[in-house]
């Protein structure tokens, strides 16, 4: 039945995507939803029982949760999962309760819910029949489908955002797409699947080392004090018997200290030796080879040693630019996605395995990506991890700024949170499609200005829009442009140089390459 | 006449002339550059400007604590002068030299039992340090005795304050004297992290602040929470930076507009080959008196 649903959706994800109101090409309903109930289809062949399939199931789906609708999507299903709990079959009475249970689920996760989207789909679609409907599932399921059409068709006269783009929710429409395919899966009737499949997230591929390629198995790093007796001859002497025990050697010092790297299999005999020169500031070691094999099975037992750090920051990111600022503000960890690739739970959840940190913090960088970093918080166990509620890009990088690794969690997340409200983050690009609202009208390839995640402009040409964000951003000292791929720096500079003509000579505006997709620029203005 | 000398070291960052007029002793530290030694003698031999364009361009920088043998050889002529010594060293937050030199005085002090030898861990650096002569050198000249200048300044070193900010950290980075370096670079986007020493005389940054202009309001803002009386300190002010006097500037212009009852103008220095070796060109550092530091 949810196979059946999968493949339903799989069918229909381009149909759903297409249906996004927002003239930004993240048309990706569709695709979270499928990627999210996908999940399901790896491996459930031996279990019949319907409480232990249906937890199994809701708990993949959790883990491959993406995007709003792919997160409520899971809650929906785990909530189903609740009510069978203890059951070995279902009956009408059953399936009905184990939906409403589920549109319930769903809606508490958000936070303000809003009528006229899947939510309302979900809650109406079982509202109208008496729990105890004595009949048989598939024409119970089908009344279900029929009244989350009629919902459906009622979206956008409850969500005006929805009618001025004249179409209907398209979370909404995925949702009935999944129930189309569980009733032909409970009827067994055969859906046809596109032969498509587009590869989302490209990994490092850490299975094509082998561990037996691992030479030298601990890596050794170490600060010393340096003895004064210490001579630049006993230093020569070292370097050659480290080099002879070893490699990836990077061996520094001066009069007062001397640092060391380096891979060896005899741990301790460097430290014996690094020992006579002085005392020893700083040391750790670690076995490449568990490392590795960590990183090859993510997702198994669970790690029990100390954690090397007091902080693992992990920062969503598209863009090799915008993740090399991420880094050396001190990210541990990127996940990759943003706008039209949203990352699941399972992304975050390997990110928080393989960081050895106390307190984890992430920061999604995207209104459709907090619910799903959220939802991986909850689900990563033995680990404090927070969710710095950063909706943009800019925001995500000034709450980075913020940060510092001396201060406690609670001040961090404060200080990093009050960071974000100084920021006005602007994002351009070109309208994809044409779209009416009572505040704006765009036309298709017209340039669109978005500030704070409010389409607020639309003009024919960059210039006019940056004159119109300009006043946005009048109060502003410093201007950061991080702009995307396929603009080049020349056109970069001119942007910078039109920006400053109309904010004047005290702004500060730095240009760098961010090689994000989607928008032309990201802005930030604090 | 005086019966004692005051003395300090090379990284005193003051002026030769400024250090002589005041009749300041100093025993020099050394200094690699691209490998070849050279005496860090307050940029008589090798000018600072040099030193921050080889830097800049590259240049491999190391140096060289004073060793006991060193100190034994600079104090000795002072004591057979029948000299007593106030010697305020370098923070042994930052360098093994003020060990040597307090292992230096034992010694002494056992050949020359009538000799006093009083050596100070400033817990500072640079022209602070500078600043701390130069308030001794008021004293001595007023006539107070090394016993008064050696407990008053045990008393007081910490309430000598250093905010500075780096336009690249990577120089400190590479010569491993701050306290934390993850995430504090941010090269990309233009930050310049803000600074101060604390109380065990390390280098701790405190914050990262984008952009150089923002940087120098914030140290400004931080002088007025720190300095005696506020807005209304009365005490000196001086700055050390590497090779970036206009922002030295900028900063003492704002100082001085800022804190009217300042006394005399804010002193520029070129920070010297051996702390400029760690910090590398970019640096501007402001020193005055103020709260005790107590972190």
């Amino acid at each position: 039945m949810l196979c059946g649903a999968a493949a339903a959706l799989q069918n229909r994800k381009e149909e759903i995507n297409s249906l996004n109101v927002f003239p930004v090409p993240d048309g990706d309903t569709g695709t979270n939803m499928y990627m999210t109930i996908d999940a399901v289809r790896s491996g459930r062949g031996g279990i019949r029982n319907l409480a232990q399939y249906s937890e199994a199931s809701a708990r993949e789906m959790m883990r491959a949760a993406r995007g709003n609708s792919g997160v409520i999507l899971s809650l929906f299903f785990r909530g189903m999962a609740k009510t069978f709990s203890g059951h070995e079959s279902a009956d009408a009475e059953l399936l009905t309760r184990a939906f409403r249970t589920g549109a319930e689920e769903a809606r508490k996760a958000v936070l303000n819910p809003v009528e006229g989207t899947i939510l309302t789909v979900m809650r109406e679609c079982c509202s109208a029949y008496p729990a105890s409907t004595n009949q048989d599932l598939s024409s119970l399921l089908d009344k279900f489908y029929h009244a989350a059409n009629e919902t459906l068709k009622k979206t956008p006269e409850m969500l005006p955002v929805l009618k001025r783009a004249r179409v209907v929710d398209s979370g909404g429409l995925g949702f009935t797409a999944v129930l189309d395919g569980m009733i032909r899966g409970l009827k067994d009737e055969p859906i046809i699947t596109v032969p498509e499949k587009t590869e989302l997230r490209p990994a490092a591929n850490f299975h094509e080392f082998e561990t037996g390629d691992i030479a030298f198995a601990y890596c050794t790093e170490c600060l010393v004090a340096r003895k004064p007796s210490v001579t630049d001859g006993m230093i020569s002497e070292f370097r050659a018997f480290i080099t002879g025990i070893g490699d990836s050697v990077v061996l520094t010092e001066d009069e007062e200290i001397i640092k060391l790297h380096v891979h060896s299999n005899e741990p301790l005999r460097v430290l014996a030796r690094l020992a006579e020169l002085g005392e020893l500031q700083f040391s750790k070691i670690e076995n490449m080879r568990a490392q590795h094999q960590s990183l090859t099975s993510a997702g198994e037992q669970p790690e029990s040693r100390m954690p090397d750090k007091k902080y693992g920051v992990i920062a969503v990111a598209n863009g090799s630019g915008l993740t090399d600022v991420f880094r050396e503000l001190g990210a541990d960890a990127i996940v990759a996605g943003g706008q039209s690739m949203n990352p699941s739970a399972e992304d975050f959840l390997r990110s928080l395995k393989n960081l050895s940190c106390e307190h984890a913090i992430i920061l999604p960088n995207n209104s459709n990506i907090v619910l799903t970093a959220q939802q991986a918080a909850k689900l990563a166990e033995g680990k404090s991890v927070e969710v710095i509620r950063s909706v943009t890009i800019p925001q995500g990088i000034s709450a980075l700024v913020a940060f510092d690794s001396d201060l406690g969690p609670a001040e961090n997340i404060q200080k990093m949170t009050a960071a974000m409200a100084s920021v006005t983050s602007i994002a351009i690009t070109r309208a994809v499609r044409s779209m009416d609202s009572d505040k704006i009208t765009v036309k298709k390839n017209q340039i669109i200005g978005i500030v704070d995640n409010d389409l607020r402009y639309a003009a024919d040409s960059l210039e006019d829009c940056l004159r119109s964000l300009a006043l946005d951003i009048e109060d502003k000292e410093i201007i950061t442009i991080y702009y995307g791929k396929g603009v080049g720096e020349d056109e970069a500079q001119r942007t910078a140089g039109l920006l400053s003509d109309a904010l004047g000579p005290d702004c500060d505006i730095l240009t760098i390459p961010g090689e994000q997709p989607v928008y032309m620029y990201i802005i930030s203005a604090e | 006449m005086n019966d004692y000398i005051l003395s300090c070291d090379s990284t005193v960052d003051l002026t030769l002339e400024h250090v002589r007029a005041r009749k300041l002793e100093f025993i020099c530290y050394h200094f690699f550059l691209d490998g070849v030694m050279y005496k860090d003698d307050l940029g008589q031999t090798i000018p600072h400007e040099k030193l921050y364009e080889a830097m800049k361009n590259g240049a491999d920088t190391k140096t060289s604590q004073i060793n006991i043998d060193e100190y034994l050889e600079y104090f000795t002529p002072f004591l057979e002068r029948g000299k007593d010594i106030l010697h305020v060293s370098l923070s042994s937050g930052l360098s093994g030299s003020y060990n040597h030199g307090v292992t230096a005085a034992r010694e002494l002090s056992e050949k020359y039992p009538d000799r006093k030898i009083y050596v100070v861990d400033s817990l500072g650096a640079s022209s602070g340090i500078g600043l701390i002569m130069d308030t001794l050198a008021d004293m001595r000249d007023a006539g107070k005795s090394i016993d008064e200048l050696y407990s008053w300044v045990e008393e007081n070193k910490l309430r000598l304050n250093y905010w500075f900010f780096s336009t690249d950290l990577s120089f400190y980075v590479k010569g491993g004297r701050i306290t934390k370096a993850e995430g504090m670079l941010g090269g990309l986007l233009g930050i310049c992290p803000l600074l101060n020493v604390n109380s065990q005389g390390k280098l701790v940054p405190r914050e990262k602040v984008r952009t150089k202009k923002r940087v120098i309001r914030e140290i400004v803002a931080r002088m007025e929470e720190y300095a005696e009386g506020g807005p209304n300190y009365s005490g000196k002010c001086y700055i050390a930076h590497s090779a970036i006097y206009e922002d030295a500037r900028e900063i003492a212009a704002l100082i001085e507009a800022r804190f009217p009852n300042l006394s005399g103008k804010v002193l520029i220095n070129s920070i010297g080959a051996t702390i400029g070796s760690h910090t590398g060109p970019g640096t501007a550092a402001v020193c005055f008196w103020g709260k005790k530091r107590e972190d």
